[in-house]
């Protein structure tokens, strides 16, 4: 349960999360390719943090709760990883 | 007993009896595979002629059902959903309705599975691994609607035990009794809630694999058929990431059973309690990283072949701390050797058997020559056979007690047990020697290769033991059946154990206790100075102190 | 009081407790399918040309619709915790009706592409972007039929006042969101 003094404004939260998406969209209109890859996903990354820790109040749970996000994003960037030398560096 | 019942009970007895008949339906396909291989293109006694497409069906079916409709089922749905809310002192789990949910969607499944044996071209023909291209179009195989409800049914079975994980989870975490703390937990309940990690985590990428599978062969999408710019090898990696993990989702409750039983008859605690559980967690944590080396030879980059080799060999480690533990325990204790005793030894020395030979499997450039051959399935038959059959049938006979309130006959336990022991070692160990000679797997017909004729004695050797071994199940199901009925009736605690399974009644009350426990101690103060006894119940209050 | 409420060894509620591990769960599912779709991708040249089809102006629309829902949906919550009875009702039905905005779009979207000739078969990069939004599409449906339930008990006045579901559905509301967080760049920005 979240009382008052912990509770996110979530339309700050809202005005923040649109404002990410414009950000990316410049980004594919004015940035190189490569710079603009970059900063999308950095924007996407700040965007499901936004809403995970406000949103899904994760800002105000226990440890457990977190390892139970970061966890499994380890086994997937584990995978990611190991896929790279037979898809990425390929045949 | 209700039908459908939210009692945890009553569910793992639900779950018990589908895994029990699976296992019926696995060990005859055994019975088709071996004669087929022993006397090739003969007449399968009470069958006919086996033809190599379904031969290769018949095996498919045989690893499914063996991996996904017994040993998931047994080992963890029935033994995790009777013993943790009985074990950590709770009335139920913590989502009664999900846990009914989950039995009866798996129940789905099984139909789904069945119902593909009869459809128009016959069940999945693919392996049980399943790999593209052969199984991403219908033409490859000549089977279509059968391999479509194959993933249908592990799609479903998945659902059922992510279902299941989360109770398992959620209850050991938040309904522990008053004073069970994490680490006062048996050591079964750590093995069950690893394996429902191991198995939430590492089942979402074949879920994803298996949707991209299921729309190659429905939708016409290309992931894995080159002829569209898919790889074939996505699915291998996709596959075994999952697939590693969920050889120890299976092991795990297999060496809890095996770790709960061996004190209780040793008289004598657990020897290493907390290293345990830290290479417990450990192995888990590595099995992430081992899976490639099912894929050696798979064309995927050389490069990988020395970390993941190095891997491998490292969680061997883990495994061997567990098996010295077990015999630390038993080292100059007060053994005896009712049947649960003698199949939890049993399982130990079949799976470090089966943990010696998976170094050799684990090096890439041993791997190179026995990939692929009989090798491997002896291997794989050491492991997993120890950890489903012999644990299971140690965690029957030790809780069929508590589950049904009767006792099992001794003389029938210990008949079924060195028939077990003794035909198991009779298939299993010749094989490795087929292997090493060349003998392919999956191929249905030895004879077809000069260089294997002269190993064809070995085959014929092994399909006679497997035969036996089958039929060595017989007194075991005759005793279950007849001492449901008419066993000696079991009073709370027959063996005097500590864990709080035993302080209820044979069987339980619906919500478990008559009173909600309190914990003291670990579940494994045996020939403790504190007592009077040679136990000392997890529950009992301490003597008051001297002042 | 039900048992899931009344016992909880660590403080967290038993319900939160089994849904975050569903999610944790899910991770996975989603971060398989979109770990092949990057390292294919990686290996294969871009697929710009393929993408450059993609119907930008619709996805973004989504993308909007799916945030906002995220803001209905935690101001559900927040009604729940405050106890109003009608802004909770009124959230709920927003999300709802977002929710089926987000199938209408991408159904159309679908029709658009399928109608060009871009159909699953049309490629490896149509073969992801079919799987991954198809995959999605199918959990915001989900989510959409508990918000369902729950806005009819809202509506029907049986949800309790301390009502944990709303909470829970939101958790898995605001995961939904999220992979589309990740998805909209990955297919239609990149």
């Amino acid at each position: 349960m979240t009382s008052d003094a912990h509770r996110p404004n979530y339309f700050v939260v809202w005005l923040w999360l649109v404002g990410l998406v414009f950000i990316s969209i410049g980004a594919s209109v004015f940035l190189s390719k490569g710079a603009a890859i970059l900063l999308i996903f950095l924007v996407a990354l700040v965007k499901a943090v936004l809403v995970l820790l406000n949103y899904m109040h994760l800002k105000f749970e226990r440890p457990l709760l977190y390892a139970l996000v970061i966890v499994p994003l380890l086994i997937v960037a584990v995978l990611v990883f190991a896929l790279f030398p037979d898809f990425v560096f390929h045949h | 007993m209700k039908i459908f019942s939210t009692d945890h009970k009553t569910i793992a007895k639900q779950y018990l009896s589908l895994g029990l008949f699976w296992a019926i339906v696995g060990g005859l396909l055994t019975h088709l595979m071996r004669w087929q291989l022993a006397y090739p293109d003969t007449e399968v006694p009470g069958w006919g002629f086996i033809a190599p497409d379904f031969y290769n069906m018949v095996v498919t079916m045989h690893g499914t059902i063996m991996v996904f409709f017994v040993a998931m089922p047994i080992l963890l749905a029935a033994f995790g959903n009777f013993l943790i809310p009985l074990m950590i002192g709770a009335q139920d789990m913590a989502f009664p309705r999900l846990n009914r949910l989950s039995f009866w969607v798996f129940a789905l499944a099984s139909a789904v599975l069945l119902a593909s044996f009869f459809v128009p071209g016959g069940a999945a023909s693919a392996g049980w691994t399943g790999y593209p291209p052969l199984s991403a179009k219908a033409e490859y195989t000549g089977v279509n609607w059968g391999l479509n409800l194959w993933l249908l049914a592990l799609a479903l079975e998945f659902v059922s035990f992510l279902m299941g994980g989360i109770n398992f989870l959620t209850t050991t975490i938040n309904l522990r009794a008053p004073g069970m703390t994490f680490f006062r937990l048996p050591l079964i309940v750590w093995m069950q809630i690893t394996a429902a990690v191991l198995f939430m985590l590492s089942v979402g990428p074949l879920i994803a694999g298996a949707v991209m599978l299921l729309m190659d062969r429905v939708v016409g999408t290309t992931f894995y058929l080159p002829e569209g710019g898919g790889q074939p090898l996505l699915w291998q990696h996709l596959f075994w990431f999952f697939g590693h993990p969920e050889v120890y989702v299976i092991l795990l409750p297999g060496l809890g059973i095996v770790l709960e039983i061996m004190p209780v008859f040793s008289r004598k605690p657990i020897f290493g309690y907390r290293p345990i559980i830290y290479s417990t967690i450990a192995a888990g944590m590595l099995s992430f990283i081992v899976w490639a080396h099912h894929q050696f030879l798979s064309g995927m980059d050389p490069r990988l072949a020395m970390p993941f080799s190095i891997t491998t060999i490292v969680i061997s480690v883990p495994f061997a701390l567990i098996v010295f533990a077990m015999i630390a325990t038993l080292w100059r204790a007060s053994i005896s050797f009712p049947t649960p005793m003698l199949f939890a030894i049993g399982t130990l020395s079949i799976f470090i058997i089966g943990g010696l030979t998976g170094i050799f499997n684990g090096s890439a450039p041993v791997d190179i020559y026995i990939h692929d051959t009989y090798f491997v399935v002896a291997h794989f038959h050491y492991t997993l056979f120890s950890a489903t059959f012999f644990a299971g049938f140690a965690g029957l006979y030790y809780w069929f007690p508590k589950m049904f309130g009767h006792m099992m006959n001794e003389i029938l336990g210990k008949i079924h047990f060195w028939l077990t022991f003794i035909f198991f070692n009779a298939v299993f160990i010749p094989m490795h020697f087929v292997g090493l000679g060349g003998m392919m797997r999956r191929i249905a017909n030895p004879m077809q290769y000069d260089f294997l004729q002269p190993l064809q004695p070995i085959n014929v050797f092994i399909t006679v033991a497997a035969i036996f071994l089958l039929l060595s199940q017989i007194p075991f199901v005759i005793n279950f059946l007849w001492s449901l009925f008419r066993g000696r009736v079991a009073e709370r605690n027959p063996r005097q154990a500590n864990t709080l399974e035993w302080t209820a009644l044979s069987p339980p009350l619906h919500d478990n206790f008559e009173r909600v426990p309190v914990v003291y101690r670990s579940p494994y103060e045996y020939s403790s100075p504190e007592s009077p006894e040679d136990w000392l119940p997890q529950d009992q209050p301490p003597a008051v102190a001297q002042s | 009081m039900s048992r899931s409420e009344s016992l909880t060894m660590t403080g967290i509620p038993t319900g939160k407790v089994g849904m975050w591990w569903f999610l944790a769960s899910e991770i996975p599912v989603f971060g398989g399918l979109i770990a092949s779709y990057v390292v294919v991708r990686l290996g294969s040249g871009g697929w710009s040309d393929a993408s450059s089809h993609l119907n930008f102006s619709l996805a973004l629309a989504n993308t909007f619709v799916l945030l906002t829902s995220s803001l209905t949906m935690v101001l559900a919550f927040a009604a729940v915790e405050d106890r109003k009875p009608k802004r909770l009702q009124l959230n709920l039905l927003l999300t709802l009706l977002l929710g089926l905005t987000f199938l209408m779009i991408k159904g159309f979207e679908y029709a658009g592409e399928i109608g060009h000739g871009f159909t699953p078969g049309a490629g490896i990069f149509w073969s992801f972007y079919y799987g991954m939004t198809g995959l999605h599409a199918l959990h915001v449906l989900g989510g959409i039929v508990v918000n369902l339930i729950l806005l009819v008990a809202a509506l029907r006045g049986t949800l309790k006042p301390n009502e944990h579901r709303v909470e829970l559905a939101g958790l898995y509301w605001h995961f939904v969101d999220i992979v589309w967080i990740f998805l909209f760049p990955l297919l239609y920005l990149a």
